[in-house]
């Protein structure tokens, strides 16, 4: 059980900071259900609001950046408090990444209106599911500090990777049949690598989280 | 068909610069399962009061066994085990009345002093015992020189201040012998350059700061092992509190230092590792870095992240 801050404001900051991670998390969370949503529906208006939302999520970040740094140098953070702050400000960077890449998926979406492949966007929604769950379960653990919801977070991205290396298979095939697919191919290839790269940013988070309850750094995939 | 890329390709490509490259061969063995542990280490609660971490260290300075301080009826220090590395230097830290500057006070029997007050357990600097019936405490306090809060220079000049201690200890001999050592114990105090033009002068004459490096000169003119630092920044301001933390970790290439303070970044500064008392108990000993970013007792991460009472 963690006390209370002797300085109250100290401890309100902190609740602060936490609230404005979690309000971009959520709002990378209905970015990128919008970005799936739109491109099944081939929906171009609803793929231009994505588009324009992505600033509100960036003007977020600009605020976490701002109260981290003012923490930082008038609080003295140390142990739990040092490391809420540094795993916000990373957080929020990989949040703010994550709603680029919706941003870039609505874009394609607006320029696949004339070119169309079902099977393969079949997989990349599979993807993008994978990781609207992933985002949902990693609000839910850095919300509650839930270190074994973190851990199976971040082992779900290799369900992304599996199905991003099916989609590739697929696209080439695609590609090397008829050689009319590769304009929409190439666009759907970027797609999937947009997903792919938010299921990334996902494991990125969950390795921050895991960083506020444990106290341990973990650097992404080269560890064994 | 034309494989052009479309502005918004191209752009994504830039993006991606200096990213993680798109492994190509996305294979289902070059998919690494990873592995971050499924726990992370629970704190301590509270309730439990026995020593968390590494108590001891390979090559030890000093060696603290089983330490109990008692002031009459008051139980101040309880069954305290510790090492003091080899120049290191360790910092105590802790709230009013956690024990730290009484167990400092152990380490050269400074608490001899105090009347009523009994220590029982083993302390050893060489492999002896200090508070071994037969040691004299009068070179102990030579070998495990202190330094205090409020610098305490004697009402005599700048060369008396150093050359007191080396006269009374038969370090020096001869005028000249004293000169060097006077000259030398100034200049590892980085106070040398201050002062070599007004030896003469009354050490009471110099401003806080220099005090108190005339008193961590003094210590070392005596060829100590050991200095013992009870909170020796807090009469001084951060200019003269910065030159003493820098003078520390010059020092830590001779001496062994203990250092006792109520400012945690100054404990964070100084110190390779820290030392957490409460209530008379050693809550927690380990590395600094370890203990100001994942302590691991609620003890110690409610003192250092400002959750008190």
């Amino acid at each position: 059980m963690v006390k209370e801050h002797t300085v109250k404001a100290f401890t309100q900051e902190l609740g602060l900071l936490k609230s404005k991670v979690l309000e971009m998390a959520e709002e990378c969370e209905r970015q990128l259900a919008k970005a799936v949503h739109s491109l099944v529906e081939r929906d171009a208006k609803l793929a231009q609001d994505i588009i324009e939302g992505d600033t509100r999520i960036n003007g977020l970040q600009g605020e976490v950046d701002e109260l981290a740094i003012r923490m930082l140098a008038l609080r003295q953070p140390m142990a739990l408090d040092l490391r809420h702050i540094i795993a916000a400000q990373k957080m929020a960077a990989d949040f703010e990444r994550i709603a680029d890449y919706a941003a870039n998926i609505a874009k394609y979406v607006i320029e696949l209106q004339n070119g169309w492949l079902d099977k393969p966007v079949k997989s990349i929604v599979k993807m993008a599911d994978c990781a609207l769950h992933m985002l949902s379960d990693i609000i839910d653990a850095y919300r509650d500090l839930d270190i074994d919801k973190a851990v199976a977070v971040w082992h779900r991205d290799d369900e992304i990777d599996r199905t991003y290396f099916g989609l590739l298979t697929k696209l080439r095939t695609l590609m090397i049949e008829d050689s009319t697919n590769v304009t929409a191919s190439t666009r759907l290839l970027f797609v999937g690598r947009c997903c792919e790269r938010i299921g990334d940013h996902i494991t990125n988070v969950a390795e921050n989280v895991h960083f506020i309850i444990s106290g341990e750094m973990h650097h992404g995939r080269a560890i064994a | 068909m034309v494989l052009a890329l479309t502005p918004q390709e191209k752009q994504d490509l830039a993006n991606d610069e200096g990213e993680r490259a798109i492994d190509t061969d996305l294979s289902e063995e070059n998919i690494q399962v990873g592995a971050i542990p499924q726990e992370g280490p629970a704190l301590v609660s509270r309730e439990q009061r026995t020593t968390v971490g590494e108590a001891t260290v390979a090559n030890p300075r000093m060696v603290c066994r089983n330490v109990n301080v008692y002031y009459g009826d008051n139980h101040a220090i309880k069954e305290v085990s510790l090492d003091i590395g080899r120049n290191q230097v360790i910092a105590m830290i802790g709230p009013s009345g956690c024990g730290k500057s009484t167990f400092l006070r152990c380490l050269n029997r400074m608490n001899d002093t105090i009347e009523g007050c009994r220590v029982t357990g083993e302390i050893f600097l060489d492999d002896v015992n200090i508070y071994d019936e037969k040691v004299d405490v009068v070179p102990l306090r030579a070998q495990v020189g202190m330094v205090f809060q409020k610098p305490n220079p004697f009402p005599k000049s700048i060369y008396d201040n150093i050359a007191y201690g080396p006269k009374i200890h038969g370090l020096a001999e001869t005028k000249s012998e004293l000169d060097e050592v006077v000259e030398i114990s100034l200049q590892k105090a980085g106070l040398w350059n201050e002062v070599k033009d007004r030896l003469d002068q009354p050490g009471t004459g110099l401003s806080g700061g220099q005090q108190q490096r005339l008193c961590i000169a003094r210590t070392i003119a005596v060829n100590p092992e050991v200095i013992l630092m009870d909170e020796p920044c807090s009469a001084l301001d951060p200019i003269a509190t910065a030159v003493i933390e820098d003078l520390i970790d010059e020092l830590r290439q001779h001496y062994t230092i203990v250092i006792v303070t109520h400012s945690m970044q100054q404990a964070s500064r100084v110190s390779q590792r820290t030392a957490y008392f409460h209530l008379g108990d050693l809550i927690e000993i380990g590395p600094t870095e370890v203990i100001f970013t994942n302590p691991r007792h609620e003890l110690t991460q409610d003192y250092i992240t400002g959750r008190f009472g």
